[in-house]
């Protein structure tokens, strides 16, 4: 245990600040450090959120030793730890009892929990030991706990609690080229592996699901990969799964039926439609029924007047609105009619709980991205209240249905102030787990999303961002973000983030797990199963001859 | 040259004798003239009981043997410096070296005491340097007695400070890591005035001159 120096002031609100040993350097003081105070009673277990230099006396200050000759270089080394010293602030985050103190504790005193108490002064501050990250963020168990990263300055897993964490919707945020998708491919892994919750991916880029580049071109693996028949490619462009080599489970087509006005209305920024034309599309589903759109779209100009008059509809509403649905209606994978519903396996895969990755190909416009993604969300969202309201009525264990944790990307496109009170999105992110499903919100503009639902993301994630906006927004209900603020604002640009929140004892500066073969082999320990998958696709592709 | 009249100070220090001493300090007659400690060094005054009182040397002065008779000018023609001890071979005798040490620290039963001791030192005992061992051994415990030297009166102490801690640091063989431990003890001494302190400094590092 290396002593960093004692405990000199401070408070609970404004934080502990102690005095850095002259014999620590403080360069290898850096912030976001995690360390430890023993009280007489407790433990305390801190972040460095500030590192200061003092001095006992100004008149240094006036006159300082900086000649690089002999008499300076002494004066320097004499002052350095006795006149001139380095001043650590701490932030208190959690207490645990101190074992070795002579004292009776209560149960509640043997597991972490917010700090409450400060300890006393000239109290040793010390790093923490693997041992003290294992007391607080557990051990990568393959079941509750995933190991998500180490601390920046240590070699000693931080790990995720899985459990908490699909208890509540979660954000990975960061500005783009930060490794966001990288994390999220890490944490899913992690999700997988320890079965907490099914998952649906809506892959805006096609690089969760089979293999992607990394930022330096190397080839790593996907889902797929790595967990073999329990995950399930789908895709919305069956070409270019094709192309890549890659034989997707099926391809989704979206019946023009399936679309409501809900779907326009979350649309409405795409489609650049007027509020009007938004009015209209009402109008169209209560008087056409659920096929409004296909029969908008047949009307001729004298059908559409007519209807128009005959509904007291605004005739140019009505004809922005169509030729707006056109545009849906002209994506490649939305029909008029189905024969066969894709989409209702791909519903089936999950509630059997197969993990299932939807691919959107060359179909990456957000148009496409948006209008797919709810409306899957939508019936989804449906399917599991009604499972949730069965498992209410029966109490039947059996009946319990899943936890669905669902990813999206450019997130703040559903979740945004306007979005949020109208889309599924915004239901299940503010409804938290009482349905069973939640979000893994993956975003570069969370200052974006709605505020409420902001203050609901159970675990925030974060990698570097630069907008003051957007470092606001990820502290939105998160008591003493201002420490916390300059810890994300040092965060390097690669490889690096902030964890907070539920799934975490207290928020943690890491480096992220990196994701290469010694973590392929520790997330896919089911090789058989993989082997067999591969053999049955081989079947399918070449027949079993 | 003989070493009778011991004007030169390149030569070993001898042995003193104390003759005042009090509380604070002691003073002794170098046993040779010239003869005295260098300033700023230990010296030592062993008692029968077992008591060894440590001082530092903290004013030398050579003066007529009488307090009365004042000492005169010898010198003429070219008969200047060390030619007028050898034609007056009797300054010797009436002139003589006194020094002043500072108590700061004795030792008793084997133990290391930086404070002052119970007893002075008695009249008339030996003074001698201490070696280089017994330095060693007594800056080991602590600096301490640096608040001693500071707290001498009518001696020049800031000189003072600077002549121990460079004396101190060369017979102790590792003078850097000596220099920045005493420099350390000072700060913290005088941590309310930095000019005094730089001050001090400044002169232990100019007579190490290698410092880096």
């Amino acid at each position: 245990m290396t002593r960093l120096g004692l405990l000199v002031a401070g408070s609970l609100s404004e934080g502990l600040a102690a005095r850095l040993d002259p014999t620590v350097p403080i360069e290898d003081v850096r912030l976001g450090k995690f360390v430890k105070i023993v009280g007489q009673k407790y433990e305390y277990f801190c972040l460095v959120t500030d590192v200061q230099l003092d001095s006992a006396n100004a008149e240094v200050l006036r006159d300082p030793p900086g000649d690089p000759d002999a008499v300076d270089v002494f004066l320097r080394h004499v002052l350095s730890g006795t006149t001139t010293y380095a001043i650590v602030k701490l932030k208190p985050e959690l207490m645990l009892a101190n074992t070795s103190a002579d004292v009776d504790f209560e149960e509640a005193d043997l597991v972490p929990r917010p700090a409450r108490s400060i300890p006393p002064h000239f109290s040793n501050v010390s790093e923490a030991t693997t041992a003290d990250f294992e007391r607080i963020f557990g051990r990568d168990d393959g079941r509750n706990h995933f190991q998500i990263g180490q601390p920046i300055d240590m070699d000693v897993p931080v790990c995720l609690d899985l459990r908490r964490f699909v208890e509540r919707s979660n954000g990975v945020f960061g500005k783009s080229g930060t490794g966001k998708s990288f994390l999220t491919r890490l944490i899913l892994c992690g999700v997988i592996k320890a079965q907490a919750a099914v998952n649906l991916i809506f892959d805006m880029h096609s690089e969760y699901g089979w293999s992607a580049k990394n930022e330096n071109g190397v080839e790593v693996k996907g889902l797929s990969q790595l967990f073999g028949g329990r995950v399930a490619v789908y895709t919305l462009d069956m070409e270019s799964s094709r192309g890549r080599g890659i034989k997707p489970a099926g391809e989704i087509k979206i019946a023009l039926r399936d679309l409501s006005v809900s779907d326009i209305t979350l649309l409405q920024d795409e489609l650049k439609l007027h509020r009007t034309a938004v009015e209209a599309a009402t109008l169209c589903e209560d008087k056409l029924g659920d096929d409004w759109a296909a029969q908008l779209l047949d009307m001729d100009g004298d059908a559409l007047a007519e209807f128009a008059v005959k509904n007291a509809g605004n005739m140019n509403s009505l004809q922005a609105l169509r030729s707006k649905l056109r545009l849906i209606d002209r994506l490649p994978f939305v029909e008029r009619s189905l024969r066969r519903s894709t989409l209702d396996e791909l519903i089936g895969q999950l509630e059997r709980g197969h993990h299932v990755v939807l691919e959107f190909g060359r179909q990456r416009n957000l148009l496409a991205y948006i209008l797919a993604a709810n409306l899957i969300t939508r019936r989804l969202h449906e399917l599991w209240v009604k499972k949730t309201e069965t498992y209410w009525a029966t109490k039947d264990e059996a009946d319990r249905p899943r936890p669905l944790m669902i990813t999206i990307e450019e997130a703040h496109k559903f979740l945004n102030a306007d979005a949020a009170r109208q889309t599924t999105f915004g239901t299940i992110a503010r409804e938290l787990r009482k349905f069973y499903v939640t979000l893994l919100v993956v975003d570069q503009r969370p200052s974006g999303i709605d505020a409420e639902v902001l203050s609901q993301i159970g675990t925030r994630i974060t990698c570097q961002l630069n907008d003051e906006r957007d470092i606001d927004a990820i502290f939105t209900g998160v008591s003493g973000g201002a420490h916390l603020r300059t810890v994300l604002a040092t965060l390097d640009s690669r490889e690096q983030a902030l964890l907070l929140g539920h799934a975490v004892p207290m928020p943690m500066m890491i480096r992220t797990r990196k994701y290469d073969t010694s973590f392929y082999a520790a997330v896919a320990t089911d090789n058989a199963e993989i082997i067999a998958f591969r053999s049955r696709r081989y079947e399918e592709i070449f027949g079993n001859e | 040259m003989s070493a009778l009249n011991g004007v030169h100070t390149d030569q070993p220090a001898q042995d003193g004798e104390v003759i005042e001493a009090s509380t604070t300090e002691f003073l002794a007659q170098a046993q040779q003239l010239d003869g005295a400690p260098p300033f700023g060094s230990f010296v030592q005054v062993a008692t029968d009981d077992g008591l060894t009182i440590l001082g530092v040397v903290a004013h030398v002065q050579t003066s007529g043997i009488d307090p009365g008779a004042r000492a005169i000018m010898r010198g003429h023609d070219d008969v200047r410096d060390d030619l007028i001890y050898q034609e007056n071979p009797d300054l010797p005798l009436v002139l003589r070296t006194t020094y002043r040490a500072l108590v700061v620290g004795f030792t008793e039963g084997g133990s290391i005491y930086q404070f002052l001791p119970p007893r002075p030192a008695r009249l008339h005992y030996s003074v001698t340097q201490c070696s280089a061992a017994a330095v060693k051994t007594f800056t080991d415990t602590g600096l301490d007695y640096l608040g001693a030297l500071l707290a001498g009166s009518e001696v020049p102490t800031d000189e003072l400070l600077a002549a121990n801690i460079r004396v101190t640091a060369s017979m102790r063989g590792e003078p850097q890591a000596f220099l920045q431990h005493a420099g350390k003890e000072l700060a913290q001494l005088l941590h309310t005035d930095y000019g005094r302190l730089t001050a001090i400094l400044k002169r232990c590092v100019l007579a190490q001159g290698t410092y880096a």
